[in-house]
Order: structure tokens, then C-alpha cells, then sequence
């Protein structure tokens, strides 16, 4: 852990009780935001998101076909995991990533594994009670400088909205005994359904300010500098009608109930503003590039050289 | 260069989706290759500065077919880009690739078109032309089904592509006149390119431009037309709708469904078997009836289904002489389909089954002619019209096409293709490919059976010709085949052949030479052929795809060049040749001390025919070398001969007749059955030895790839109908081995009747199974057995055709040799033994046709009264063979042309027709009168026999005077039954 001295940390937690952090922004604003989807070509679907100039993630989405497991009704599911490259930060070198690998996996599990998802996982179903498709979420920190929660999120949510899936036809053998037989043609894949209900993360960090004792001071996209202050944090997933989907607290400190609601009303009003942002961001994105195709036009996925 | 990338999604064995992407880079150097074109960097322009123009399309232009043009909706047509009239086209890649996922051999066909250099088609690389190309985009129509979009994508890559065309041409001085037709049958894809200012046309309206030649109409598919006949025939179904790939799949995986081979009766077009497994045994299953046989056509590959036992077919099997006319009349088919259902528990009923679907089909262009009944309308109409199509093949139903031409063809030998056969149609639809010449006509006759037999005839092209050693003619053998190939020097000894008079192609040689131990020398030598045919030349690759030589009456199909087959590789007397020999040293019992396998080089002393041979060993007062030499073989070959058969060899019969042609017109003068002596039998054994010894030792070096030959055991059912007929003779039949049954012909002797033996042979022969070429690798080896020599193990070795076997026994005897995976790669060895039974098994049939043809040609004019043996009972008729000419006809007693004043009754239990005191049962004598007739269209010339005795009233026709049959010489048939001639392959 890098040593923060008490007169930095002053510094951080009056700046974020005058509403200004150490980086220009307001206590509530996110950082530049860069988003880029359907960059790696072999997966069903894919994104990429930079939060300002460090904490980069990209989102691979990859479907395969399983059996429907006997006791659960007839639904596909969604698996994810994340990993931290070791080039992302000094910290994550030989297993010092494994805590947070473990950490981050479960956070997202837990909010994209259940219905809150907003996935209808009884479409992943191809077969009732023989196949249906597994959707595995892989998530790679590949630039790490705070609040990567939130920047998987996105990146997730740009995936799976990225994600198509192969289509099926069903045949009928006879005696009640169906196979399927899988499209080849790329075009004719389809979009998961309710991929527009997928939930968003909002973390906010409760800063401790040793001047007023008591003080709730929530902030968004935290620096590592600024989580370094931070004494309880909360990661909130809201869906785009303002839903929570999911709370996970993190850190040391304790959060009382009358922040925690704040903190709730907070996080509800952040994330659908930046699901709107994002779903008009990733609509535009799509329709550039249908444009450029019908324009026989060559599209160029600039991937990883999208932000330098 | 710029890079664009391909993806598709692929479901892996295991069943998980994968999605693969290609690399797909795009090019500035694909040029349009027009001899007009000035702007191109193009050396070798394949399209004409000039096309052809058209009264609709009056300026020059080139065509862009669309994917329909060759196959439309799954039906081929081709035929019409092959026509030589069409040229200048452009095929585009995505075009090609198209039909490559639809239909191999359409792709194939395209692919020939391409390479034939007068076609002037230009194989364009749009996928990779920068300004050609396009991406791949989802269709946007709500009809998203699958063929739709792929349509979508490849319709607008092609006008893309024809865009670019006719913006590209004019840029050259030269090419300012020309421009690009789009054809195309698909309306959508025309209104598409219209509004893109495209000049496009369907294929019927652009040949509707190509006046000068009419003929092109009549191949023109129209999916309109099927559909005309759709809802004509609505509501009028005929067949049942066929399973689903998967139904079918799954289906054989339970057990509900069989697969097998349709095979349909020669006598009889609306009854078939298919071989397959019911209930866990493999056996024959009747299909019954044109309903049953639900569309599928000889040779298909069906999914059929077995009826429940009750509805079993248990009657004796009926021959259809003619096929019905008229195509809407079902009562035919049911009638002949409820006559073979009667119920009779005396006899066991046999498996009967339904098609319910179609694995795989195996149509192709038939062979015929129009019956002139369906012929409607005055002399001269060009009005279309359907008409109907009858195949040469007897086991393909009528054919239904349309054509302008119709009175023009009629009397023609014609070729046509089938289109569909959808479930309302009776028969299948079809449509007009090419004349082949008046029927009647020899070579016509000849091209017709060739093309039927599928057998290869073209002439060997140039590249296959380069192969040829350089010196032709003159080449000759030098010291340097001596010294480097360790080629034994046998130029010393008494080598000499025998062979058919007239034999040009002289495969084997023999010498014999006393040892100083007492022992014998005896070697057979073959030519060898290896030495001019390597691994890898078109040669090579051309000699493998033609897999024999056919011989037909008039003529022989070499599968080897001339030069080679009749001159290099043929052991003349006096000429030193290269051979390969298998070398025994064999004592005074015919038992082998030693063999040894070698390359050498003889020098033939003598070419006799079987009579020479023949001659010198009888005439005491020749006492030469060579001579003596051929009785110390005849002796020998004597023993193994005995031993052969002590060992359940089987001595078989086929009626064999030989032609005599007159000279220039190779017209048949003369029929006589084929003669054996001894010295047949003599070359005979020593081949056979010789092909023991190599398989044997081939096998030895290459368990996996060895090429053998087997002859599997026939299963017992086959000779049901033989024994049963036999057992009124009491005379039994054992068949459980190949010795057990060699005894009981032995033992199949009437004293009356000094034929009955043979008879009784060549009925034998045809329960036999057709002995196949293997790789040791694809069988067990109590499975390599070969039943008819009774020999563990066996192969062709003794005719150069097979080179393989001399390239597997080089390599077991030459260590130094260096040879590649074409002798161990068990499966493509597979492959190569599977398209040598195909063409074997043509080139058989073709010489069997070609026998006929010539047997109608020799009885044309003539009317002639023979005696004959019944050998076949019919519930409407029966089968005789005449012996003296070795062929055979069904008299009918019942049907269309048989006048029903007889009262000729089918008994079942007895197998027999009786009226009266006559009676008709297998093995009888007969004496019928043989006539050509035309059926009652004169299109498909039969033999027609009538019974004369015995006597039945109303049924039998008056014996002639003689002098009408005096025009044949008559000629003893040797009693003796034997392997007839070496040609024939055991």
C-alpha cells in the first residue's frame, strides 16, 4: 500500500467536502469515459472501456452450449469472471491479484447470475430439458487506477448489448425427440433478450473527514489515492428503471442507515443517468457502423489503439 | 492489399459453437480479362473482344450467370452453359462457392466449363477485387430464413460485381461497345438490378433470343412450369411426403428405419430390394409397387421402413413389359401393387418394405427416347409440349419433359435429365439435354450403352499423352534397364504366350524349364507397367478413375494409352519387353518348393492362340523345346486344376457367345458360343497361382493396404429359388461351403437332358455375390476369402490394369525403393478399390449390352426357331434361355399384348404355369421362336420369343418351315462347363 501522509488525506477528504477533488471533478462526476464494443472478433461479443487515463477493462463475452442441468427449470445461465492483469498495477504481481480476482468475480456474479440480471435466461434455453447456452462474462483489468468496478460494469454491459448469439433451428425427429442445428451464417445471430435491462455498478465511497467528525461524504469514481481515504464503500447495481439489483459493501468502516439510504437515492439517480448515456452512446456506435456497411464502406475496429 | 475478415459459425463434433474467422485481403491486380480491355494488365485474355449479340441484347456483351443458372432450385441446369452456343460467360466466385455448398458435381461441372479453353468462361475473383467486393449483410425482409439471406448477400455481390463490369469496359478504346447481361431466375434479384440500371434477363427470355438454336429451350428449368404442374395436380396425392434428413437419422439409430441400396428388377420397374438389416439380419427387403417405392429411382440411396408382417409380399414376382402411358393413371400402379399382396400362407412371405426417404440420390442424365404415343400435334409444330421419356435402362420409370422439338426427336436416341418429382406427380419431371443420333444405329447404340455404363471414352488428352516415353514406337529396351533396375535377364528363355485369336493386347507370358534336381522352372511374366505409369502422373490418375479396360463386341475402351496397352506393355513374340514375373520352382505334383518375385526383361518366342497351343500339344510329331514345355505346363496346370477343385473350387457357366463381324461393316454375320480347350484352362491356372502368390505376399509386406480381391460367401437365401426347383429333380443343394456345393453340382445330372448340368451352373452363377477388390485393412481376414476359387486369399496381379499390385509387390521386393502413403494409406486404397468394382462392374454390364445390341443386330430381319430351357417362372409369364445364342427372353403369358384365349393358371406351390396337359416349370425344355421386334414403338429394339412347344392352344405360335432358320451355322455347345475365358474375371 502506498503511504498516504495525514496532510494528503486532509487534503483528499476537505477537498471532497467542498465538492472539488484533487482532479478538478465534483464529488458526484465520473471521469472521461472512452467505450469501444465488438473488438475481439472470435468472441460473440465484446467492449473495452477507459475510465480517464488509467483503469482500462475489457469484456469478452463468449457462448457456449450445455446440457440444462436436471433440477433447475429450463434456463440458460450467465458465468463470470474477472482477472487482473499483473501489468495493471505493481500490487497484482506473482498472486497479489487473487483477493481482488475473487472479490470482483463474486460482485459481478452475484448481480448479473440471478433474474435481477435482466437477461431472459428462459430464451437461452434451445432445447426444454436438453441444451441450452451458457454466457460466460470474462473480464480483464488490463490498466488499473481505481473504481474498476464501476469500469467492468460498463464494459460488461456494452459486451453483452455487443452479444450475438448463433442461431438455432429446432427439428423434430419424431417420437418426441428434437435436435438442433446451429446457423452458420454471423448475420443471422440474435441479440440477448432484455440485454437492455442489464444493470450498471455504482460504487461510493464514504470518506471519513477528521475535522466534523461525522460527515457523509459520498464520491463517485474514486482515484486510488481517493479509495486510499475512503473508510466503508458500497457498490450499488441499478438497472436502467432504477431498480437496484444488488449491494455489496466493501472496506473497514461502517455505513449508517440514514447514509446507506442516501447513498441508495444517490446511486439510483447516477446509474440511470449513465445507462442512458451509455445505451445512447452504444446505439449511436451500432448504427455507424451498419451505416459503413451498407455504404460498403470498411469498418476498422481501432480496439486497442482507441485511446493512447 | 487491404484486409477484410470472414466469420462463420461452426458447431464442432463435440457440439459446441464455435465462431471462426478468415483473413480475406483484397486485391488491386484482379483484372477483367477481356480481349478488350485495355486498361487491365491482363496477359492472357480468356473472354472474346467480340461477343456474341442477341435479337433482345443487341449489343456485344458477356453474361454473369446468377447461382439459379446452373442449379436451380436444386435442380440442375447446367446443361444449358454447356451447350456450345453459350459463350463469353463470367462466373463469379461467389457463384462458384455458392454451388459448391449446393452440389458437388454441378461445382465440378461449372469447374470443367471453366477449364475448356473454347468456352471462353472466366472464373472472376469479385470476393477478392477491391471494388468488387462487398460485406455481408443481414437481410433486412421479415422472410429471414436462412437460403434467403444467403440469397440476399450473394444476389447483391453480384451486381456489384456486374456494376462494376459494365462501368470497367468502356474505360478501354476497345471495349467502348461492350457490356454486361446479368442472368439470372430469381425476380427479386432482376427488379433489384433493373433499378441499379443493370441489363438482366432470366434465362428464358435471353434463350428466347438465341434463334439459332431452338434446342436450348427445351433445357431450360423453370421453377413456373413445376409449379404449373403443382397446382394442376393439386390436391392429388400421389406419394407420401419423405422423412427428414434428421426423422431418417434418427430413425436408423432406433432401429424403425434401414438404409440401403434400391435396386430394381430388370423385369419388373415397379418392384425393387434393398438390402438391408431387418431385425438384426442383413437381407433383401421388397419394395413394392410404385407407391411403396415413393420416387426413389434405381441406384438411390434409401431410408425405407418394413411393413408389418401381414402385409408381406408372398407371390411369385411379375415382369411389367411396358410401362403404362398415361401419367395420371394410378390404377396401375395400385392394381399391380394389390396383385402381389394376395396373401397365401404356403409360402414363406418375404420382408416388404416402404421408401420413406431419400438419402441419397443417384440420378443422372438417362439415355433414350420420346415413346411417340405422347407425341401430340402435326408434323412441324414448334408449339411446346409434354411428352414422355422413356429410359434405355428399364429400370427407370418414364420421364415427363417438355420440349419444342418434340417431332424432331422423335426416332432419335436422346439424352435427358430429371428436374423433381414432386409428391402430386406420377411420374418425374424432366427436362431435354442432347441428341446422340437415330436409334438403331451401331455407333449411336454404342455411345448410348457407353454413357449408360458410365464408362469413360473420351480420348486420352495431351497431358496424358506427354507421359508416354518420347521414343513412341521405337522405344526400345537398353542395357541401362538391364544394370540399374536389377532387372533379371530372361531374354535367354523359351517365354511364349497364348491367347484369344487376334489379341492385341498380350498381358501374360509363361516359360517352364527343367532343373538339374529334377524340379521345374515355371515362370509367369507379366508386363510391366509400373515402369511407365509412376505414382502422381495424369496418366496415372487417369488409368486409376477409368479402373479397366471394357471390351465390347466391336471394340475395346483401353485404359491405358494405345501405345502402351498394345504395343510396350503387350509381350509380342520376338520384341524384348519389360515384364514382371513371379518365378516357382515346382516338383512333378505340382507342388510349389519356391516362389520368387522379380523385375526382368523377356523376349517372347512365341504368340499362340489357344488353337496353336492346342495343336502342338496334340501333334506327337512336334518335339521341340517349346513344345514340350507347354505340355510339361499343361501337365502341371492339370494337377492344380485337380487340386483346385479337390479344395471346393467351383467350375461355373455363363452363356457366352462370340460374334463373328463381317469386316467392313462390322456387322455381325455369324454368333458362336465360345469355344474352351484345354490350353484356356492351362493359362488359366498358372494366372491363378500366380495371383495366389502375390497376394500373399503383399499382404505379408502391407497388412493394412495390400489391394486383394475376395469373394464373399453368398448367403443361403440366394439360392432358394434354385434349390426349390431342384428338389423336383430330387436332386439336393448344398451350399454351406464352396466344396459342398461344387459336390452337389457335380451330382446335378438329368440323363435326359445333357444341358441340364450347365443349366444348372449358370442359374448357380447367379446367386453368386460379384466378387469385389478390398484393402486388407477394411476386412477381417476370414472376410478376404474367396469363395468361387476357394482360396484364402487372392488378387489381380496377372493383368497389368492393375498396377497397384505391382507397385505394392515392387516395394516388397525392392528394399531400396522409395514409395509414398498411395500404397499405405489404407482408406484411400479404399476409395481406389471401390471405383474399380464401380467400373468393373460397368464395364461388365456394358459388355453384356454390347452383346445384346449385337444379338439384336445378328436376328434382325430373321426369324428363327431354337430349342430353349426354362429357367425362370413368372406369375405372367416365363424366362427362357436359349443356349445356342446365350440369350434369354420372358414370354408373357398375360398382359396387353398376349390375346387371353388361353387358359394358362399360375400355381403357386408347384411354381409352374399349367394349361391343360402342358405344363411350364423350371428346367423344362421349350422350343421358342426368336424374332427382333420394335415395341410398339420401334424405339427399343427386343428380341421376341414365342413358345412353339410344347403346344398350348391359343398361346403357342406355329412352328416355320425351315429354311428360315437355316441361315445359322449350327454349332455342338461343348457340354463341358468351365471358366470361359480369361477375360472374364474370377
Amino acid at each position: 500500500m502506498p503511504y498516504l501522509s495525514q496532510a494528503e488525506r486532509d487534503y483528499i477528504t476537505e477537498g471532497v467536502h467542498s465538492d472539488l477533488r484533487a482532479d478538478g471533478r465534483g464529488r458526484l462526476d465520473y471521469r472521461a469515459l472512452v467505450l469501444e464494443t465488438g473488438i475481439i472478433s472470435q468472441a460473440n461479443g465484446s467492449a473495452r472501456v477507459r475510465l480517464g487515463g488509467g483503469t482500462d477493462v475489457l469484456v469478452g463475452v463468449k457462448v457456449e452450449i450445455d446440457q440444462v442441468e436436471p433440477d433447475a427449470a429450463d434456463i440458460g445461465k450467465v458465468v463470470c469472471n474477472v482477472e487482473c492483469s499483473p501489468s495493471a498495477s505493481q500490487q497484482f504481481e506473482g498472486h497479489g491479484a487473487d483477493d481482488l480476482n475473487n472479490e470482483l468475480t463474486q460482485a459481478l456474479q452475484r448481480v448479473l447470475g440471478g433474474p435481477q440480471c435482466g437477461i431472459n435466461f428462459e430464451k437461452l434455453c434451445i432445447i426444454k430439458g436438453q441444451q441450452c447456452w451458457i454466457v460466460y462474462i470474462d473480464a480483464m483489468i488490463l490498466d488499473y487506477s481505481g473504481n474498476v468496478m464501476d469500469a467492468i460494469f460498463i464494459a460488461t454491459k456494452a459486451a453483452l448489448f455487443n452479444t450475438r448469439i448463433p442461431k438455432t433451428q429446432i427439428q423434430d425427429m419424431g417420437d418426441g425427440e428434437f435436435e438442433f442445428e446451429v446457423l452458420d451464417d454471423v448475420e443471422d445471430a440474435e441479440r440477448l433478450e432484455g440485454v437492455e435491462n442489464v444493470p450498471v455498478g455504482v460504487t461510493l465511497n464514504k470518506v471519513w473527514t477528521v475535522m466534523t467528525g461525522s460527515t457523509k461524504l459520498n464520491k463517485e469514481h474514486a482515484t486510488p489515492l481517493e479509495e486510499l481515504c475512503t473508510e466503508a464503500k458500497l457498490l450499488i447495481a441499478v438497472n436502467k428503471d432504477g431498480k437496484v439489483c444488488g449491494i455489496q459493501k466493501g472496506a473497514d468502516g461502517s455505513i449508517e442507515p440514514g447514509l446507506m439510504s442516501e447513498m441508495i437515492q444517490t446511486a439510483k439517480r447516477v446509474g440511470q443517468s449513465l445507462i442512458r448515456q451509455l445505451d445512447q452512446s452504444l446505439h449511436n456506435e451500432e448504427a455507424q457502423v451498419e451505416e459503413k456497411r451498407r455504404n460498403g464502406e470498411h469498418v476498422e475496429k481501432l480496439g486497442f489503439f482507441a485511446v493512447v | 492489399m487491404s484486409l477484410r475478415a470472414k466469420s462463420f459459425i461452426k458447431r464442432t463434433k463435440k457440439g459446441n459453437v464455435i465462431k471462426v474467422i478468415k483473413e480475406h485481403y483484397l486485391r488491386d491486380d484482379i483484372w477483367c480479362s477481356s480481349a478488350a480491355c485495355e486498361v487491365c494488365g491482363h496477359t492472357d485474355p480468356i473472354l472474346s473482344a467480340i461477343p456474341r449479340s442477341t435479337q433482345a441484347y443487341t449489343t456485344p456483351h458477356y453474361l454473369v450467370p446468377d447461382t439459379n443458372v446452373f442449379m436451380n432450385q436444386l435442380v440442375p441446369q447446367i446443361d444449358i452453359m454447356e451447350h456450345p452456343t453459350i459463350k463469353d460467360v463470367i462466373v463469379l466466385q461467389t457463384v462458384r462457392e455458392e454451388l459448391r455448398h449446393l452440389s458437388m458435381p454441378i461445382y465440378n461441372r461449372v469447374n470443367a466449363i471453366i477449364a475448356d479453353k473454347n468456352k471462353r468462361f472466366y472464373a472472376f475473383s469479385n470476393e477478392h477485387h477491391r471494388e468488387a467486393y462487398i460485406e455481408r449483410m443481414k437481410d433486412e425482409s421479415p422472410n429471414d430464413r436462412n437460403d434467403r439471406v444467403i440469397n440476399q448477400a450473394r444476389i447483391s455481390a453480384i451486381r456489384v460485381a456486374v456494376k462494376w463490369y459494365a462501368n470497367h469496359l468502356p474505360k478501354g478504346k476497345k471495349g467502348s461497345s461492350l457490356t454486361v447481361v446479368m442472368l439470372s431466375d430469381d425476380r427479386d434479384n432482376r427488379e433489384k438490378a433493373k433499378s441499379a440500371a443493370i441489363k438482366c434477363s432470366s434465362v428464358r427470355d435471353y434463350v428466347v433470343g438465341l434463334t439459332d438454336t431452338p434446342e436450348l429451350m427445351d433445357m431450360v428449368v423453370t421453377a413456373q412450369e413445376a409449379n404449373e404442374a403443382q397446382a394442376k395436380a393439386d390436391g392429388k396425392v400421389t406419394y407420401e411426403e419423405h422423412m427428414t434428413q434428421l426423422q431418417i437419422t434418427n430413425g436408423i439409430k432406433n432401429g424403425k428405419i434401414s438404409q440401403g441400396t434400391l435396386t430394381v428388377s430388370n423385369h419388373n420397374y415397379l418392384e425393387a430390394t434393398v438390402m438391408a438389416n431387418v431385425e438384426g439380419k442383413v437381407q433383401n427387403v421388397y419394395i413394392v409397387g410404385r407407391k411403396h417405392m415413393n420416387r426413389s429411382i434405381q441406384g438411390d440411396i434409401v431410408a425405407i421402413e418394413v411393413l408389418p408382417k401381414s402385409e408381406w409380399k408372398t407371390t411369385a414376382s411379375v415382369a411389367i413389359e411396358e410401362e403404362e402411358d398415361e401419367v395420371d393413371n394410378k390404377e396401375a400402379a395400385s392394381q399391380a401393387n394389390s396383385e402381389t399382396m394376395e396373401i397365401d400362407d404356403a409360402l414363406p412371405a418375404m420382408p416388404t418394405g416402404k421408401v420413406v426417404g431419400i438419402i441419397r440420390k443417384k440420378w443422372r442424365p438417362y439415355c433414350g427416347y420420346i415413346a411417340k404415343k405422347s407425341i401430340h400435334g402435326s408434323e412441324g409444330s414448334a408449339a411446346s409440349q409434354n411428352v414422355i421419356f422413356r429410359a434405355m435402362d428399364r429400370r427407370i420409370p418414364s420421364i415427363k419433359i417438355r420440349t419444342t422439338q418434340a417431332h424432331a426427336l422423335a426416332g432419335q436416341r436422346i439424352v435427358v435429365s430429371i428436374d423433381s418429382w414432386p409428391t402430386n406427380s406420377v411420374l418425374p419431371l424432366g427436362h431435354f439435354v442432347k441428341t446422340l443420333g437415330a436409334s438403331g444405329d451401331k455407333e449411336t447404340e454404342t455411345e448410348v450403352l457407353l454413357l449408360e455404363h458410365d464408362v469413360p471414352f473420351q480420348e486420352f488428352s495431351k497431358r496424358i499423352l506427354e507421359d508416354l516415353p518420347a521414343e513412341g514406337e521405337n522405344w526400345v529396351v537398353t542395357d541401362q534397364h538391364v544394370q540399374n533396375e536389377r532387372r533379371r535377364d530372361f531374354r535367354h528363355l523359351n517365354v511364349c504366350s497364348i491367347d484369344p485369336p487376334g489379341c492385341t493386347d498380350i498381358d501374360d507370358a509363361l516359360h517352364v524349364r527343367p532343373l538339374p534336381n529334377g524340379n521345374f522352372e515355371v515362370g509367369v511374366h507379366i508386363a510391366d507397367v509400373t515402369y511407365f505409369v509412376k505414382p502422381g502422373m495424369p496418366m496415372d490418375d487417369e488409368a486409376a478413375s477409368r479402373g479397366t479396360t471394357v471390351y465390347l463386341v466391336d471394340k475395346r475402351i483401353d485404359m491405358l494409352p494405345s501405345l502402351l496397352g498394345t504395343n510396350l506393355c503387350s509381350l509380342r513374340s520376338n520384341v524384348e519387353r519389360l515384364a514382371f514375373s513371379c518365378i516357382w520352382e515346382m516338383n512333378e505334383k505340382a507342388e510349389i518348393i519356391n516362389v520368387d518375385f522379380t523385375k526382368s526383361i523377356i523376349k517372347s518366342k512365341f504368340s499362340f492362340t489357344y488353337e496353336e497351343a492346342q495343336n502342338r500339344i496334340d501333334d506327337d510329331s512336334m518335339q521341340d523345346d517349346v513344345t514340350k514345355g507347354i505340355r510339361v505346363l499343361n501337365g502341371i496346370a492339370k494337377q492344380l486344376k485337380k487340386k483346385r477343385l479337390e479344395n471346393g473350387a467351383l467350375t461355373l457357366a455363363s452363356p457366352e457367345v462370340r460374334f463373328n463381324l463381317e469386316n467392313d461393316s462390322q456387322d455381325p454375320v455369324d454368333v458362336e458360343m465360345k469355344e474352351l480347350k484345354e490350353t484356356n484352362a492351362l493359362v488359366e491356372e498358372f494366372m491363378l497361382l500366380a495371383n495366389i502368390s502375390v497376394a500373399e505376399k503383399i499382404y505379408s509386406k502391407f497388412p493394412d493396404s495390400a489391394l486383394l480381391r475376395r469373394h464373399p460367401t453368398p448367403p443361403d437365401s440366394n439360392f432358394e429359388e434354385l434349390r426349390r426347383a431342384l428338389s423336383e429333380f430330387s436332386i439336393g443343394l448344398e451350399t454351406s461351403t464352396s466344396k459342398a456345393l461344387s459336390d452337389s453340382l457335380d451330382k446335378a445330372v438329368v440323363s435326359s437332358d445333357p444341358y441340364f448340368n450347365k443349366l444348372v451352373r449358370i442359374m448357380t452363377t447367379r446367386c453368386m455375390l460379384q466378387a469385389q477388390y478390398f484393402s486388407s485393412g477394411t476386412e477381417t481376414e476370414q472376410d478376404f476369402r474367396h469363395y468361387g476359387l476357394a482360396c484364402p486369399i487372392y488378387t489381380h496381379f496377372t493383368s497389368p490394369i492393375h498396377v497397384i499390385v505391382h507397385r505394392l509387390l515392387r516395394a516388397c521386393i525392392d528394399p531400396e525403393l522409395v514409395y509414398g502413403q498411395e500404397l499405405t494409406d489404407k482408406m484411400r486404397m479404399k476409395e481406389l478399390c471401390d471405383n474399380l468394382n464401380f467400373r468393373h462392374r460397368m464395364a461388365q454390364q456394358a459388355a453384356r449390352s454390347s452383346v445384346e445390341l449385337y444379338t439384336n443386330l445378328f436376328f434382325r430381319n430373321k426369324v428363327v426357331e431354337e430349342d430353349g430351357h426354362v429357367i425362370r417362372i413368372l406369375r405372367n409369364g416365363f424366362v427362357v434361355l436359349v443356349q445356342k445364342y446365350g440369350i434369354e427372353g420372358v414370354i408373357f403369358t398375360s398382359g396387353d399384348q398376349v390375346s387371353s384365349g388361353h387358359n394358362i393358371v399360375y400355381d403357386q406351390h408347384s411354381n409352374t404355369l399349367t394349361s391343360g396337359d402342358a405344363q411350364i416349370k423350371i428346367f423344362g425344355e421349350v422350343k421358342v421362336r426368336i424374332q427382333i421386334e420394335g415395341d410398339q414403338e420401334g424405339m427399343r429394339q427386343k428380341m421376341k420369343m414365342s413358345l412353339i412347344t410344347p403346344h398350348i392352344e391359343g398361346f403357342s405360335v406355329p412352328a416355320l418351315e425351315m429354311q428360315s432358320s437355316k441361315v445359322i451355322r449350327s454349332i455342338e455347345p461343348s457340354s463341358e462347363a468351365d471358366i470361359p475365358a480369361k477375360k472374364i474375371k474370377l
